[in-house]
């Protein structure tokens, strides 16, 4: 079986929180990695235990069509990641088999340096993990406190919504196509009277867009995705009761398939 | 159970019913009317009388699609599943194999798998494969499924067969997707999980979405295509109701999933032949293809392939999947 870069290798991590997103092309990689993305971001799963499950899998099917590709645009390379097997293969020679009886003097040494040297190199890797490690905790707590400021900021537009004041001057830039700042606020604007060609318009009624093309659904205000979503299933609900009390002659399943 | 050493294809009623009495495991596809005369065994079926064969995709109501499920089988379960508790049936599943599903299209277990599937633990632990079934479009028959342990039909149930393979084996999952996103599309997104839609954002705008598909004329024969981590999955539109205002599809929409209008195919003949010459080698445990593409692509008595298997009214792999070519294969470790 192949091996599977370790779980605590960063790019897992990157790979669920949609930092890294990179095109797999293994159907069940695909759709696994989707699915823990949806899960982690709605907070059903934590980012740890997803990042687990994913791990094992990968290794379950870690033969399957394409995973080495997948891996590859991941990982970036999958010459660390070989088996012994593989490794032998690659050098033009088959497993090393260890003979029986006393080794001679020049191989024993030989294997000593190697030794020592494997474990130079490890003590090197350890340390450089050691540091790694430091720098992602620096960052995750670097995440965490700009997140408290976004925190912050949301609601002190949430309280100059309720009372009606506009000036809304610490929020991000807004959006060219609508009003979304960086944080996925929707902002208020002020009703400005604009002159165009010496004539004085009726100011324009902001128009509020949910997404724009570069946010994704977390930067989204859920009050107001939630009151949407509310409306939706009232329309939805009024519509099937019309429906229900129209279509009461039987149709076939052609028919019914079709709407016919 | 008897060891696979037959091919997958059609095969008449009288032939299936002494296979079943031999005792193969096998996932059946057929007219109620022929399901109905066979008796009870490893076996379980879905109702449709279009399929793809070798030579070419036909519709037939004297003939039985069959694949074989048990040339790798250690184990199997049989089960049928309601809408109420669909989601359990990932727990009877064995620790390596796969689950091969039948549902009945248009009813609740349908809705309930699509909704409940993507939110699913341990979905993804096995290969969970399998189809829709239907009938003959010009019919006022019912879609159903059958249960051969019992050899019963049920209209608002799923059958389930799960399979144990070997440690050194593993089940292998492919789709082939003729559709793919068109650049040039606005990106959709949606309020709800759900079947039908009223509103939706097209490029972060709120509109009616029945009324954006009349206005810019778009052919609805094209899926609404997301991505997932480079998978495109499609949902393909049921019906545009103007009068309402409202859009219904034949599988549901997700609210955190970006959508675009499909790219236009001219040929499907062509795009499906060409897509699916790597697999003209593959010996496929199943293969399934949608009515959609079989009806838009006018492909009765055109070849897809050299798959044989049903025509379906949806496609599962994982999840319900719409306009998509679903290809199972057992590999050896």
């Amino acid at each position: 079986m192949r091996i599977i870069p370790n779980p605590e290798r960063k790019e897992w991590r990157q790979l669920l929180t949609g930092e890294i997103n990179p095109k797999l092309k293994n159907f069940f990689f695909q759709m696994k990695v989707t699915q823990s993305r949806r899960l982690v971001e709605t907070g059903k799963k934590d980012l740890d235990e997803a990042v687990k499950d994913l791990y094992e899998l990968a290794v379950k099917f870690s033969r399957a069509k394409y995973m080495d590709e997948d891996i590859i645009s991941i990982f970036g390379s999958l010459e660390e990641f070989k088996t012994e097997d593989e490794v032998a293969v690659d050098n033009g020679k088959e497993k090393h088999v260890p003979e029986a009886g006393v080794q001679s003097p020049v191989k024993q040494a030989k294997e000593d340096t190697e030794k020592s040297e494997l474990e130079r190199m490890k003590a090197e890797l350890l340390e450089r993990e050691k540091r790694i490690r430091k720098k992602q905790l620096e960052l995750e707590e670097k995440l965490a406190k700009e997140r408290m400021r976004r925190m912050q900021m949301q609601q002190k537009e949430r309280m100059v919504e309720e009372t009606g004041k506009t000036d809304l001057k610490e929020t991000g830039p807004v959006d060219k196509r609508g009003n979304i700042t960086e944080t996925g606020q929707i902002q208020v604007k002020k009703p400005v009277n604009t002159v165009s060609g010496g004539k004085l318009r009726k100011p324009e009624q902001s128009k509020k867009v949910l997404f724009s093309k570069t946010k994704t659904s977390k930067e989204l205000n859920r009050e107001v995705l939630q009151k949407k979503i509310n409306e939706e299933k009232q329309r939805l609900e009024r519509i099937r009761q019309q429906k229900s009390s129209q279509n009461k002659t039987k149709k076939s399943f052609f028919q019914r398939l079709f709407g016919m | 159970m008897k060891e696979n050493i037959l091919e997958n294809k059609l095969y008449p009623v009288e032939q299936v019913a002494d296979f079943i009495k031999q005792g193969y495991l096998m996932s059946l596809a057929g007219d109620e009317r022929l399901l109905a005369q066979l008796p009870e065994g490893n076996w379980v079926a879905g109702t449709i009388p279009y399929f793809m064969d070798k030579e070419k995709n036909i519709f037939t109501q004297d003939l039985i699609n069959v694949n074989f499920l048990g040339k790798d089988a250690e184990d199997f379960i049989i089960k049928t599943y309601d809408a109420d508790n669909i989601e359990t049936f990932l727990v009877d599943g064995f620790d390596n194999g796969f689950t091969f599903l039948i549902i009945p299209a248009l009813t609740e277990v349908h809705k309930s798998f699509a909704i409940k599937a993507q939110d699913m633990e341990n979905l993804y632990n096995n290969p969970v494969v399998g189809w829709v079934s239907g009938v003959d479009l010009n019919s006022l028959d019912i879609p159903k499924v059958f249960d051969g342990t019992k050899a019963s039909a049920y209209e608002n149930k799923a059958v389930a067969i799960h399979v144990k393979l070997p440690e050194n084996m593993f089940a292998q999952l492919e789709i082939v997707n003729i559709f793919e996103q068109d650049p040039e599309s606005p990106e959709i997104r949606f309020f709800t999980d759900n079947f039908d839609v009223v509103n939706c954002l097209i490029d972060g705008e709120e509109k009616n979405f029945a009324k954006y598909i009349k206005e810019n004329h778009i052919d609805t024969k094209l899926p609404l295509v997301a991505d997932y981590t480079g998978a495109s999955i499609n949902v393909s539109i049921k019906e545009v109701d103007d009068e309402h205002g409202i859009v219904s599809f034949y599988a549901p929409v997700f609210n955190d999933k970006i959508y675009k209008f499909a790219k236009p195919i001219r040929n499907y003949e062509r795009a499906f032949g060409e897509r699916l010459q790597e697999y003209a080698e593959i010996n496929s445990q199943f293969a399934c293809n949608c009515i959609l593409n079989y009806l838009y692509g006018e492909l009765e008595g055109k070849k897809t392939g050299n798959l044989s298997g049903p025509i379906t009214f949806g496609e599962v792999a994982y999840q319900l999947l719409n306009q998509t070519f679903v290809i199972m294969t057992i590999e050896k470790l």
